[in-house]
């Protein structure tokens, strides 16, 4: 049972890093000048192709 | 959710929790093969459901599929999510061991939630509200509300998700095609937001009167098994195998309505019970079975009634 406790231990930890990393890269990513600008353009795109 | 966790992890220690899960499930808390709790059944149930029909069959991971440009960015994209997918159940689950934990400590809420063994109450009424509860105690005003709206907002981003992606397929894959596909984009988009709106009708009459009486992740694969089960035989044959055939497309897209014998209400109206069969059935023995059967239902039918396109190819190169 101990040995399972460890394992799953782990998975929490490495799960809940996992998450705080994804958090900020995610965050990072959606909101710098590239992504956004890129964003724009594929809706502007849309739009034109649906008139 | 990070903050939601570290609130749930301060008022109980490790220790604590592993005595918890140990009193209230003995070793099958532990080890997921345990044949007195998840069992080697369930844990391939659960792997078929929520890995290979999630990735194969999913709607929303298939649109992830269709929007990269080949099968190598697929293969990162499923590698990389994969660890992703894991932390959605991971966290899930620490947040219940130490609602566990938390309960078991606390003498007001232990007498609701556990038997004086140490065991958890068998009432699904009780135990589904057992983590809101439990939040509401932990969580301090402010942060409870930010949790909210962060639930909030990821159950209307879900929903919207979902409403646009079957009144998409309902619209363009059933409806136009049948009715001989010459409305104009306009009528669809009509017809699209008349679907959207049917649906939350139906989402919201079932979600008031059907009687929730097994776990919420079980209630999830069943009611996810009556679409994937036959879309997934139909897609593998469909795509791997030449004889399959429409008639046997049919059939097994029929016999995935067998996965609702896995909700606990219509086995109750049909009198599967364990005294009756002999062995409990459980969603996992439905689901399993449905999906094997499907696969050869599909097969069978596709050999007995083959496709008269692919026959008379046949006999026009038997002819050469």
């Amino acid at each position: 049972m101990n040995e399972w406790a460890g394992f799953w231990a782990i998975m929490i930890v490495v799960s809940l890093a996992t998450f705080a990393v994804l958090s900020v890269v995610v965050a990072v990513g959606v909101t710098s000048r590239s992504c956004w600008t890129e964003l724009t353009n594929r809706r502007d795109r849309q739009r034109t192709m649906c008139r | 959710m990070l903050l939601c966790c570290w609130f749930a992890y301060r008022p109980v220690s490790w220790e604590e929790i592993v005595t918890a899960v140990a009193n209230a499930h003995g070793s099958a808390g532990f080890d997921p093969l345990d044949a007195s709790g998840f069992g080697l059944g369930y844990v391939v149930w659960m792997a078929i459901t929520f890995g290979i029909f999630s990735c194969a069959v999913w709607p929303t991971a298939v649109v992830r599929v269709c929007a990269v440009d080949d099968i190598k960015v697929v293969q990162r994209l499923y590698t990389w999510s994969s660890i992703g997918f894991m932390t959605r159940f991971i966290i899930p689950q620490f947040l219940a061991v130490c609602a566990l934990a938390y309960f078991s400590l606390s003498e007001p809420w232990r007498a609701i939630f556990l038997t004086e063994d140490g065991k958890v109450v068998d009432d699904i009424h009780i135990t589904l509200s057992a983590l809101p509860i439990f939040l509401a105690q932990i969580l301090p005003a402010g942060v409870i509300g930010l949790i909210a709206a962060g639930m909030l907002a990821a159950f209307m981003s879900t929903h919207d998700s979902y409403l646009l992606c079957w009144a998409s397929v309902i619209v363009e894959d059933v409806i136009h095609p049948i009715s001989g596909g010459k409305w104009t984009m306009r009528t669809r988009l009509l017809l699209a937001r008349i679907t959207i709106l049917l649906i939350g009708i139906f989402l919201y009459a079932w979600s008031v009167f059907y009687p929730m009486s097994q776990d919420m992740l079980d209630y999830l694969a069943v009611s996810g098994a009556i679409y994937f089960i036959g879309a997934f035989a139909v897609l593998v044959c469909g795509l791997y195998w030449r004889g399959a055939s429409t008639a046997g497309a049919y059939c097994a897209l029929l016999v995935r309505l067998l996965a609702i014998l896995g909700l606990p209400p219509v086995q109750q109206k049909l009198s599967l019970t364990s005294d009756r069969l002999g062995f409990e059935l459980t969603a996992a023995h439905v689901g399993l079975s449905s999906m094997v059967l499907a696969v050869v239902v599909m097969i069978v039918v596709s050999v007995i009634l083959p496709d008269q396109t692919a026959e008379l190819k046949k006999g026009s190169t038997g002819d050469e």
